[in-house]
């Protein structure tokens, strides 16, 4: 994060100018968009000036919000999921205090369905990527949602990915994030190939797609990656090659692979030392708190997460939790989804998503508390941050 | 081996209206005005008084305070987060809005990062909620929209006005 001149920002008052400057950029969003109306130079501190942005995003509080990815069920009247996503405190979630949110009809509501998928959460933007089917051709377009603003962005130029023949799955596996160096959010895309996998960028405002890197193919997991310290994770199989069959994989042969949104490099982390041999399929990666944090259901009785603690340090692997489906009282036949930790790491709350609602778990007192929620799936959850960002 | 006399282990602070307040050296590293007088060449702790005419014995007396408290409890267990919430409480409670932003202006006279990140925050907690007429007054700051270019702003976002509190 870049520091920021006061003396560059014009503002008049009984408080010195940075002063002023250092109070409004801890305000949330909504309370600066109504203090645009207190003087005209306040307005274009607020709405014009980058460096302004900047220190508000440094000064916005980390780690305190959410975005939840919500499937009401199926819409009739367009024969297409409801999903929304809507951004909540982590507390409301650890007070189970949800249901509220999650039956606002307001802008704080963004409506997804079935072909409009998010990819990720970074800096006060959530990307979504909405996609369809021509023959053997998959065409990708992205926006950039800013849920604070109530903004949209435009699409993004179209993305064409060939589909692998006689594999109905797609070959592409995205990820969101920001390069600081260059001060640009990125879309990043990853297309494997029967040789070589190729990953192409898009950065946010471009109008074009550019290949970035290639290499000889390896089987990446099947969701988006994540983002911490400048780079995008995905879970990966160490082995090269194409199609692999994923049911026969175990955690042994997993890795993480991690990409440098600055350098354009990547390099590959190990996973925990000594893990159990485990069918892959369940596992993930998720950032929890700021930490990069991999779970996975152990012979399905059981639900287990590791979290790195220092990202990039591979000895700093450390076990957050282990439950199992007696002490949770139901089965884990689907897969559970942490959606956030408590400031201490002691409570966890996780998406069921194989039901409706979420359960907090205390690792402490073992307790666990179901969030009920009104026949709505919780799919998934992003951290969140508010900010000024622009989209697009 | 002879004894050497205990060094003189505090720094002498005069505030605009009051006596020397004797402060630690622990806390006067955080103030980093008071630092760079201690890292001059000339400095000699046990005779200098360092005069500070921008900041009263209250606004000096608070701080200190404020920064006591909080080198005294860096402790994350809850019980100890939840009384440090109750000192913040009673801290900002003594302060009227003029003596909160007068404070301000001491604590950033005197460079006192933990203290300004406190009270710029406890501002903004303060103005999250109020009307834009309520801020203009707190930062004495004058309208200069005319009235259709005000009702243009509060028009393009409408939802950022609701939930105002009573001035």
């Amino acid at each position: 994060m870049e520091t920021v001149d006061h003396a560059q920002l014009p503002l008049s008052g009984i408080l010195v100018n940075e002063l002023v400057i250092e109070i409004l950029s801890r305000l949330p969003v909504k309370s600066l968009l109504k203090f645009r109306c207190v003087s005209k130079s306040w307005k274009s501190l607020i709405s014009h000036n980058p460096q302004f942005v900047k220190l508000h995003l440094h000064n916005s509080p980390k780690n305190a919000n959410l975005i939840l990815f919500i499937n009401k069920g199926l819409d009739e009247e367009e024969e297409d999921f409801d999903i929304r996503a809507i951004y909540c405190s982590k507390q409301s979630l650890l007070d189970n205090s949800i249901s509220s949110i999650v039956d606002a009809e307001d802008g704080r509501c963004f409506e997804v369905n079935d072909t409009n998928w998010s990819v990720g959460s970074c800096n006060g933007l959530v990307c979504f990527r909405s996609h369809f089917v021509n023959n053997e051709v998959i065409e990708s377009r992205f926006r950039f949602w800013n849920p604070a603003l109530r903004l949209t962005s435009k699409k993004s130029p179209p993305l064409y990915v060939n589909k692998l023949p006689g594999d109905p799955f797609s070959p592409a596996r995205y990820g969101f994030g920001y390069d600081s160096s260059s001060d640009t959010f990125k879309v990043v895309v990853m297309i494997l190939g029967l040789e070589n996998t190729i990953v192409k960028v898009h950065s946010m405002g471009d109008s074009c797609w550019k290949e970035i890197l290639s290499f000889p193919t390896f089987p990446v997991g099947e969701l988006d990656g994540q983002f911490l310290n400048g780079t995008l994770n995905w879970l990966a199989v160490r082995k090269s090659g194409y199609g692999y069959n994923w049911r026969t994989v175990t955690v042994n042969h997993l890795v993480i692979f991690s990409l440098d949104l600055e350098k354009e490099t990547y390099r590959q982390l190990s996973l925990p030392a000594g893990l159990v041999e485990v069918a892959c399929v369940e596992s993930n990666l998720k950032v929890l708190s700021g930490c990069l944090s991999f779970f996975f259901h152990y012979r399905e009785t059981h639900f287990v997460m590791w979290q790195m603690k220092e990202f990039g340090v591979e000895n700093s692997w450390t076990p957050l939790v282990i439950i199992s489906d007696q002490h949770l009282q139901f089965d884990i036949d689907h897969p559970l989804i942490p959606l956030c930790t408590s400031e201490n790491g002691n409570v966890i709350v996780m998406a069921r998503t194989g039901d409706f609602g979420a359960i907090i778990y205390n690792c402490r007192s073992k307790r666990v508390e179901l969030i009920e929620t009104n026949f709505e799936f919780l799919e998934n959850g992003e951290d969140y941050v508010e900010s000024l960002v622009c989209p697009g | 081996m002879a004894k050497t006399p205990e060094p003189k282990r505090t720094i002498s602070l005069k505030p605009c209206d009051g006596d020397v307040i004797e402060v630690s050296p622990m806390i006067a590293k955080q103030m980093q005005t008071i630092q760079s007088f201690i890292e001059d060449d000339s400095f000699i702790a046990t005779t200098t008084i360092i005069p500070l005419p921008n900041v009263t014995a209250f606004q000096l007396s608070k701080i200190i305070d404020y920064l006591n408290y909080h080198s005294n409890s860096k402790a994350v267990a809850d019980n100890v987060k939840e009384s440090t919430k109750k000192f913040d409480e009673e801290f900002l409670k003594e302060l009227e809005h003029d003596k909160l932003k007068e404070l301000l202006h001491a604590a950033n006279y005197l460079n006192v990062k933990e203290v300004l990140d406190f009270l710029c925050q406890a501002v903004a907690d303060l103005i999250q909620d109020k009307s834009v007429k309520f801020v203009r007054k707190f930062f004495g700051v004058v309208n200069d929209y005319s009235v259709e270019e005000e009702e243009d702003i509060r028009r393009t976002h409408a939802w950022a006005f609701e939930g105002v509190e009573e001035d």
